[in-house]
């Protein structure tokens, strides 16, 4: 699956916070995607250009969206503001950050940063790129049938589900556990429970 | 669970009394923010202002990170930082660098920026390298796998324990820290075992009833 484009241009003097909403509007749009990269700077006073790579498909258990902080009387606020933002929603998870502050004098104190985050953690890796999980069954899959698995995280934590094709010889019983890999060649999850 | 931060990293350092602001500074200064071990990289990026009034008080980076302070038993990995000196130059910098560390070093994060406007190196760039020291215990890339014999202690069902990591041909590469995600079944020394690096925690996994 090829990657994709997305790009945007704000209005002249447009708010940095104000166009990371509507960034986010756009990329909602595309459905389920994957981010691969991201960039976003000021093209001359005011306007920012901001420029989504992504792959569509990919694990469910997130959506992509961006958010600005741009404020001013303290060199930290909006630092301080995007932490405020991931403490209150913990179940997001940043991508990339960006800083698209001044380059001049004009305002010593303000710092403009943008993130992209996923409101879920499995839109981090993006499709194509190599996985494994440990999986448990949403419900029992037949030997060469395809259904459901929560992917499971190092830490124990249930991040997302997947469609996964059981490729073993036996059934993957519901709640159990089996090894999950996407193949970069179908792009596509199996696994094969059982094996023991 | 753990949550996503932003850090903000500027160049100033106070040593004996004394604070200056500098490139190094700023490499000494994200160093000691990683080296505090709870703390995942995720991304990071430079912000630099051409004021002659800021000099390099201007030069800050941000880094994303997830602080996983409140999760137990989390391999973090050892993270390096290093640079350039300003005036160096940067490929020579690089390609040495990464000659004299070979496989012991996965970079993470690398971005340049240009000296500041009142260096005498107008031309100048400097390199800001994090790379993950991979003789620790979360060496591995995120998402590769590996084949792996239990050390002489077992893994309990959701515990650690150390498993020798094989190479293709059963050489012994390294023995690491490996968590079970088994909370029913533990693995007993000896066995064989498919160990991953699991590609949102990067912490290697396996679990204990699935053979390769």
């Amino acid at each position: 699956m090829s990657d994709r484009v997305l790009t945007l241009i704000s209005n002249l003097g447009e708010n940095l916070e104000v166009f990371a909403a509507r960034l986010s509007t756009q990329i909602t749009a595309l459905g389920e995607v994957s981010a691969v990269d991201f960039t976003i700077r000021m093209e001359t006073q005011g306007v920012y250009r901001a420029v989504l790579v992504y792959r569509p498909g990919g694990t469910t258990g997130g959506t992509l969206a961006v958010a600005g902080f741009q404020r001013g009387g303290d060199p930290t606020a909006s630092t301080d503001a995007m932490n405020a933002f991931f403490t209150a929603n913990p179940d997001y998870q940043g991508i990339f950050v960006r800083s698209v502050s001044p380059q001049d004098d004009r305002d010593l104190l303000e710092r403009q940063l943008v993130v992209l985050y996923s409101d879920g953690p499995m839109a981090i890796l993006p499709t194509g790129e190599p996985q494994v999980y440990a999986a448990l069954a949403s419900a029992d899959i037949a030997a060469g049938a395809t259904g459901n698995a929560s992917i499971v995280d190092g830490n124990g934590n249930a991040v997302g589900t997947i469609s996964v094709q059981n490729r073993g010889t036996n059934i993957w019983s519901l709640n159990t556990f089996a090894i999950a890999y996407y193949d970069l060649g179908s792009e596509a999850w199996f696994a094969y429970p059982g094996c023991c | 669970m753990s949550s996503t931060q932003v850090a903000q990293i500027d160049a100033e350092r106070t040593t004996a009394g004394v604070t200056t602001q500098s490139w190094d500074n700023l490499l000494l200064n994200v160093q000691d923010f990683l080296n505090v071990g709870d703390r995942v990289v995720i991304d990071a990026w430079f912000e630099q202002r051409a004021s002659t009034r800021q000099g390099l008080n201007s030069m800050i980076l941000y880094i994303l990170y997830r602080d996983v302070s409140d999760e137990t038993d989390t391999n973090v990995p050892a993270y390096v930082v290093t640079g350039n000196t300003d005036g160096q130059d940067a490929p020579t910098w690089f390609a040495a660098t990464t000659d004299a560390l070979g496989a012991d070093a996965r970079g993470i994060i690398l971005l340049s920026a240009d000296t500041i406007p009142q260096s005498n190196d107008q031309n100048g760039k400097l390199y800001l390298w994090i790379y993950v020291d991979t003789s620790g215990p979360a060496a591995a890339a995120p998402g590769e796998a590996y084949l792996g014999t239990v050390g002489v202690a077992p893994l309990p069902p959701g515990g650690s324990g150390d498993v020798d990591l094989q190479a293709s041909d059963g050489t012994v590469i390294g023995t690491k820290t490996v968590y079970n995600l088994d909370t029913a079944n533990a693995a007993a020394a000896g066995e064989l075992l498919y160990v991953w690096s699991d590609p949102i925690t990067e912490r290697l996994v396996t679990l204990a009833r699935c053979c390769p």
